[in-house]
């Protein structure tokens, strides 16, 4: 479990940075520091759009998201600051 | 008339360019930055004849998170033009349709290029144009620009809408909820009246100031009205965050408490905002794309190969070394040639010169000084045509996007940032377009911390100058480890500055890493070449008095007083004042004048220690020199030569890329001090070593 996603209690509401890769869940918050969540909504991450994780880079590495038909790349502990819900 | 071109990166918005102007273009400076962007006449005939189009930097939003973005942003916001092109991807119409929809915000008169409408098909992906069109309101059309279709069509709508004849449906394009729409009127009502409203679209300045814009907000305040607009949007953002607050004319100091309340109640603005948008865009995804579901993608295929989490690794590694092969060694021979070719020019105009009665010192003025100096200016250029090339397919082709993925956490981990990476790896080469390179990130504090460790890499001429020396002093396999231990000292100084300044002058983590993976193409030879081109006049032009200059110095240097031995020349009485800091590590005079005048150009160093030391050849100099000193001086001097002062041409660079004098101080100060620090300490050290050994 990704160290800024400590409180990952229900089960069905977690970080993106603990996303298994392949699964399809739905953005329920974004943050992160201002511009950089204007870039993270500038780009479709928006609450409610779905995202699937396509692939992660070893020891910590960045992960690949598939995102409103947008292939990107997010390091991991930017990544913690986004929430997701599962189905 | 003037029309702006925006669009996303990686949307072929660059190839439409040159497709429209050719070889018409000129490079521009946005005041005050090193960001630059393309101004080019659409070539004649047709409809094109006075198009002066301008090439912005790719954004994804107007919100400017980067330099680049800011460019576009201020062009679109401060400057006059006549229409704008959005330039759109046809395979990722969703995030593209951001931005065309923040473009609409601000101007009505858009036309909108779906561009690469083949690849889009090939995806399974097809756009409806017409029916877009008349869902945003204004002109959509169809292109390839790489195949150059569309292009007359484009420039006829594009002609029409500046023009006025076309008029645009809709005047405004995101139907907003409700409840923000009510908080938008009033704002909007209060800034028509100010100077900004009237040259910006009142609504467009109500949204970025209830999301709390700070330009906007800046600019809006010069005037009462501007003023009490601003107060309007707080106080909505107030009410919505359940707070009383008194907003009267000085309401700008809010204790910090309530205004963080109101900074996360305009960021809910903005996600809101965000959100309206992209469900309106979903919308329209519906009516106006159609998908047939193609297996997989080409580009799905490749990253599999590419992004795979072990064999991702070895293929970077090739991919570099090739590019690194090519640039750097494969192009040694045509930077010799042209070395060579100035040398002979030089001999001949010596001895026309020579005929016409010249003095000696203006012959050798002219041999050793002046074509010396174009040839070192000119030597550059064989392989920053090469690099600048291959930079440009990588980048171009989607692979650099990558490789920064591959490698950001093993740069993460010395605080600098994935996108670095193949700076720091081309400065092996040469560290003048490696600090170029260094341009792809967009954190200002990333890309100065990158350009102040790029120097502590021994590039091609500095290693080459190693190799010489280490295969004097340590001949055999002794050699190799020797050069090994000289690199990885390098490594361990790149990566200990990079943290050092890190914790200290730069403190902040490396910008948040968050890129987009564009489909992999096949860049076109134009594509590569134009900026190619631009590249190497941009340096060639810069560098060359300064290199001239620095030449002839070093050769009046040498060459006075007329008739002397070297050892009674200038440069020796200069090397003899510096031998004192030389006598600390054992080094003598010559080699300190050796040092001095790498400065210049790393590759002379071979040839002066040559001239100094009174050797005929290679061969002779690499004895001269293990007779003068020890191999553990000679370490030490290997070191210090490593690490010292970047030479001339990198040092312009970096002014140029840090945008500032101080900053290229404090690099070659840190540069000075960590060299001879270093070698100071290691030669103790190995002096203690050694005397315990024997």
């Amino acid at each position: 479990m990704h160290a800024k996603c400590s409180d990952c209690s229900v089960r069905a509401v977690c970080c993106l940075a603990d996303l298994q890769v392949n699964t399809a869940a739905r953005v329920a918050s974004v943050e992160g520091h201002p511009a950089f969540r204007q870039r993270m909504l500038a780009l479709g991450i928006t609450p409610g759009s779905p995202v699937t994780v396509l692939r992660a880079m070893p020891l910590g590495g960045p992960m690949e998201i598939e995102v409103r038909g947008t292939r990107l790349a997010i390091r991991r502990d930017d990544a913690a600051g986004i929430r997701v819900a599962t189905p | 008339m003037r029309i702006a071109l925006v669009g996303n990166p990686n949307v072929g918005k660059t190839t439409l360019f040159n497709a429209l102007t050719g070889a018409h273009q000129e490079v521009a400076n946005w005041p005050g930055t090193t960001v630059e962007y393309v101004v080019g006449r659409v070539r004649a005939g047709g409809d094109g004849a006075d198009v002066e189009l301008v090439d912005l930097p790719g954004t994804y939003a107007l919100s400017a998170y980067a330099r680049d973005e800011k460019v576009t942003r201020d062009f679109l916001l401060y400057e006059n033009y006549d229409g704008v092109i959005v330039v759109v991807n046809a395979a990722s119409l969703e995030r593209n349709l951001f931005l065309v929809l923040e473009v609409l915000e601000l101007t009505p008169r858009v036309v909108v290029a779906l561009n690469m409408v083949d690849a889009a098909e090939a995806n399974g992906i097809h756009v409806d144009a017409e029916a877009l069109s008349h869902r945003l309101g204004v002109p959509v059309v169809p292109t390839v620009a790489a195949k150059r279709k569309g292009l007359q069509e484009l420039l006829q709508m594009v002609r029409r809408v500046a023009e006025g004849s076309l008029v645009p449906l809709r005047s405004w394009p995101v139907p907003y909820p409700e409840e923000l729409r009510e908080m938008l009127q009033p704002i909007a009502a209060e800034v028509a009246s100010t100077p900004v409203g009237q040259r910006l679209r009142p609504e467009w300045v109500a949204l970025r100031l209830l999301q709390g814009d700070e330009d906007v907000i800046r600019h809006a305040q010069v005037v009462p009205q501007g003023r009490q607009a601003v107060n309007l949007a707080l106080s909505c953002c107030a009410q919505q965050a359940g707070l009383e607050v008194e907003l009267g004319g000085q309401a700008v100091a809010l204790d910090p408490a309530l205004h963080r309340h109101l900074r996360s109640q305009q960021s809910e603005f903005e996600l809101a905002i965000a959100d309206a948008k992209y469900a309106h865009i979903a919308e329209m995804v519906v009516s106006c794309v159609r998908r047939a579901r193609v297996k997989r993608t080409r580009t799905e295929v490749l990253d599999q190969v590419f992004l795979h989490r072990f064999w991702g690794y070895p293929l970077l590694a090739v991919i570099f070394f090739v590019a690194f092969w090519l640039s750097f060694i494969a192009s040694a021979p045509l930077s010799d040639d042209v070395g060579n070719l100035m040398a002979w020019l030089g001999r001949q105009a010596a001895v026309a010169l020579g005929h016409a009665g010249a003095a000696q010192w203006l012959q050798s003025l002219v041999v050793d000084g002046l074509f010396a100096g174009i040839g070192a200016v000119l030597s550059f250029v064989p392989y920053m045509a090469i690099f600048f090339a291959i930079y440009q397919i990588l980048q171009d082709s989607g692979y650099m996007a990558r490789a920064s993925v591959l490698v950001d956490r093993l740069m993460q981990m010395m605080g600098l940032h994935g996108k670095g990476f193949f700076a720091l790896v081309s400065a092996y080469g040469c560290n003048v377009p490696a600090l170029a390179a260094t341009r792809v990130m967009e954190n200002h504090r990333d890309r100065l911390l990158t350009n102040l460790v790029i120097p502590f890499i021994p590039c091609n001429a500095r290693l080459g100058v190693m190799a010489v020396m280490t295969a004097a002093f340590f001949p055999g396999t002794l050699g190799a480890f020797v050069m090994l231990a000289l690199i990885l000292i390098s490594l361990g100084v790149v990566a200990g500055a990079a943290m050092v300044y890190r914790r200290t002058v730069l403190p902040t983590e490396p910008a948040p890493l968050l890129i987009e993976l564009p489909d992999y193409h096949i860049p076109s030879l134009r594509n590569v070449l134009i900026p190619t081109w631009h590249r190497v006049w941009m340096f060639v032009s810069r560098i060359w008095t300064w290199l001239l200059w620095a030449t002839i110095a070093t050769w009046a240097l040498t060459y006075f007083p007329v008739g002397q031995p070297v050892d009674q020349s200038l440069a020796a009485r200069l090397g003899h004042l510096m031998a004192p800091v030389g006598q600390w590590y054992g080094f003598d005079w010559r080699l300190m004048i050796a040092i001095l005048f790498g400065f210049v150009a790393k590759e002379t160093t071979l040839s002066t220690l040559g001239v100094l030391y009174g050797a005929g050849s290679d061969g002779a100099l690499a004895h001269l020199l293990t007779q003068s000193m020890t191999p553990l001086v000679a370490f030490t001097y290997l070191v210090v030569y490593m690490l010292y002062v970047p030479c001339l041409s990198t040092v312009i660079q970096m002014r140029r890329e840090s945008g500032s004098w101080a900053w290229t101080a404090v690099g070659i100060g840190v540069n000075v001090t960590v060299a001879f620090g270093l070698g100071w300490v290691l030669e103790r050290l190995l002096m203690l070593l050694t005397g315990a050994g024997g």
